[in-house]
């Protein structure tokens, strides 16, 4: 059991994740945007971070630089769907040279999620 | 085999001797018993026939167990008779195999004790044997006594082989004191013929010591080169710091490049990717904007084409206007016509029959008014339909350039909308890429550094060379001076000469330690770490 923190601006998203999570035995916590995603990091303390990339206020860009030079070692998993001219894969791509541990495409499997999950932790 | 036969005999003898004494009483008290209870017929007999036979085994076991007592004690006799003999033997090889050993007298010593020993416990062995078989000459009869004899041919040649393989052993033994008496001897010679050369030898060196050869005496020469080899050792030891620490960072500066390659080449491919993307973009914003451009210069022209349009319909409505004064011209022409055509006709009555031709051209002018008077109606009536028309035209013309408008600022609208998304990705998207590029320039800086502080170990490298080189040409001059004086004997070289040298040492040695060693600084597999100037 990890104890995993979810940011994605996207509430029936962010609830549908919380619950997948939940079931498999993991402790969540969600958050709208990345404002509200580092301050729960600060009191949460998570193993592992899920975050959207496009976001109001603090999208996942920022989130993932901030909390990788908070703390280089922590697992985060970047996920996206893309926006008009902007696709999924150019923001997980980018996460991924920032240095997150796993990425997701939306839409995505409960098992890749897992899958994802247990990559993080490993 | 000697065991198995030394027990055959025992057994057979004892076991003869108790059954025979045990049964014979037995025999006798049951014959007793029997007669007794006969004659008397007392059953008193019959408890006395009863002890008698329990009598009978209990005699047998308590002889069994005397007999089985003496032959075990007999037993550990042969036993620790065949351990002392084994103890010689391997003491005898023993020997053979170290011919040199430290003390020959005490192994002499031991073999005297053993076979004095030896020989004892044989002495014992034989009277004990000798007993037993005397003790079964008595107690067995004829028949035993071939069985007896039978053994003792058995065992008297044994006895003899035992006997004879002593006075091998004897023979060796002496053999072996004489060798070791003679090798002990020879020793003692040798070591007493040399022992006054060792001695003289030995006084000799001592002396050497402090013996002054011309300028410098040995002691010196000792200290001079002990000061070299130690000066030898450190500039090894350097060297072998620099060969490691070239080693790792030879490793590292690889290891630096590749990382900084793999950086830049993803850096380069996500950048490649994201032209395309970004041309995209561009080329959307390029079609929203020249949409824009182009409802610009349709809503600038508007005004003027509205201007123009309604300039040449009111010329048009002027003309009109102007027709309007023909028609009206037209129309006093006919009046005129009329009233001349009916003053003709008058004047053609006055005239009579003359003016009846007169009166038809009269009527006919009349005729021609009307018809005039007529068409100018009809001109003016077509006139006003026009004016009407082309008012109602120009109202038209108004609303439907109007309404061109709207769809048009509709259209504008939506591309403004359009570029204020794109405006937003772009926004984002640089946003994204700026950060990407930031966390790999950190990383291609890092590595650059690396590498930096790589090409610069060899000015460090330079600089120890430097420092070895250095020293090694202190060290040689003062050698050539050595060897200057020692030819020239002029007895300059004192105890000062070790002294510089011994600060040749120590100057190098002080100088390494103020510029560090990375040895000591770092493990033995991590790259050597230096600061850039």
């Amino acid at each position: 059991m990890a104890k995993i923190l979810v940011i994605d601006d996207e509430e029936q998203l962010r609830d549908l994740l919380k619950q997948m999570l939940t079931r498999d035995g993991h402790e969540v916590v969600t958050a709208c945007d990345g404002v509200e995603g580092t301050r729960c990091f600060d009191t949460f303390h998570p193993d592992v971070v899920i975050t959207d990339i496009i976001m109001p206020n603090k999208d996942g860009i920022e989130v993932i630089t901030e909390l990788l030079c908070r703390d280089s070692t922590i697992a985060i998993i970047a996920i996206s769907g893309g926006r008009r001219a902007i696709t999924a894969e150019f923001n997980l791509e980018s996460a991924e040279l920032l240095g997150v541990k796993g990425i997701l495409s939306k839409p995505f499997t409960r098992e890749q999620l897992r899958e994802a999950v247990q990559l993080a932790l490993a | 085999m000697f065991n198995k036969f030394k027990n055959a005999i025992g057994y057979a003898s004892k076991i003869g001797r108790i059954l025979l004494i045990s049964n014979g009483i037995a025999l006798a008290l049951i014959i007793v018993a029997v007669t007794f209870a006969f004659y008397t017929g007392d059953y008193a007999s019959v408890v006395f026939l009863g002890l008698s036979s329990a009598i009978m085994p209990i005699s047998q076991w308590f002889l069994l167990k005397h007999k089985s007592a003496s032959i075990t004690k007999f037993e550990q006799k042969i036993e620790i008779t065949h351990e002392k003999l084994n103890h010689i033997f391997n003491c005898i090889a023993a020997h053979f195999e170290s011919p040199t050993p430290d003390d020959p007298n005490s192994l002499a010593k031991d073999v005297e004790v053993f076979t004095r020993e030896l020989s004892e416990s044989l002495t014992q062995c034989s009277v004990t044997l000798t007993n037993q078989m005397q003790a079964l000459s008595i107690a067995l009869d004829n028949q035993e006594n071939e069985r007896l004899q039978k053994i003792q041919d058995t065992l008297l040649p044994l006895i003899k082989t035992l006997s004879d393989a002593m006075k091998s052993y004897f023979n060796v033994r002496d053999k072996i004191d004489d060798t070791l008496r003679i090798q002990v001897a020879d020793a003692k010679e040798m070591i007493e013929r040399l022992e006054p050369e060792v001695l003289d030898l030995s006084n000799r060196l001592a002396s050497m010591h402090e013996l002054p050869l011309f300028p410098v005496s040995l002691r010196q020469l000792d200290q001079v080169v002990e000061v070299n080899l130690e000066l030898d050792q450190n500039i090894y030891s350097q060297f072998e710091v620099i060969e490691h620490d070239t080693n790792q960072n030879a490793i590292a500066l690889v290891t630096s490049m590749e990382s900084l390659s793999i950086n830049a080449n993803n850096l380069v491919d996500f950048i490649t990717k994201t032209i395309q993307t970004v041309t995209k973009m561009n080329t959307n914003s390029d079609t929203d904007v020249a949409f824009i451009v182009d409802i610009g210069h349709f809503i600038k022209d508007i005004p003027e084409k509205i201007r123009s349009d309604i300039e040449t319909l009111q010329k048009a409505t002027h003309v009109i206007s102007d027709l309007g004064y023909l028609v009206d011209s037209i129309k006093e022409i006919s009046f005129q016509t009329d009233i001349l055509a009916v003053n003709a006709a008058i004047q053609a009555a006055h005239a009579g029959d003359a003016g009846l031709g007169f009166k038809i051209v009269a009527d006919e002018v009349r005729k021609l008014a009307v018809n005039s008077n007529h068409a100018a109606e009809m001109i003016e009536t077509g006139l006003e339909n026009a004016r009407k028309t082309i008012q109602e035209g120009l109202k038209f013309k108004a609303l439907e350039g109007l309404m061109e408008e709207i769809d048009k600022a509709a259209n504008v609208v939506d591309s403004v909308k359009n570029l204020e998304q794109n405006h937003e990705d772009m926004q984002q998207y640089y946003k994204t890429l700026f950060a990407v590029i930031n966390k790999n320039n950190q990383q291609l800086a890092s590595d650059i550094s690396e590498i930096l502080s790589g090409v610069q170990y060899q000015d460090i490298v330079r600089q120890r060379i430097e420092r070895m080189k250095s020293t090694m040409s202190r060290r040689n001059e003062l050698l050539e001076l050595f060897i200057q004086e020692l030819a020239t004997s002029r007895g300059l070289l004192t105890e000062d000469f070790v002294a510089q040298m011994q600060s040749v040492l120590n100057d190098y040695l002080e100088e390494e330690l103020h510029h560090g060693n990375s040895l000591s600084e770092n493990s033995a597999d991590a790259p050597p770490k230096f600061e850039l100037f």
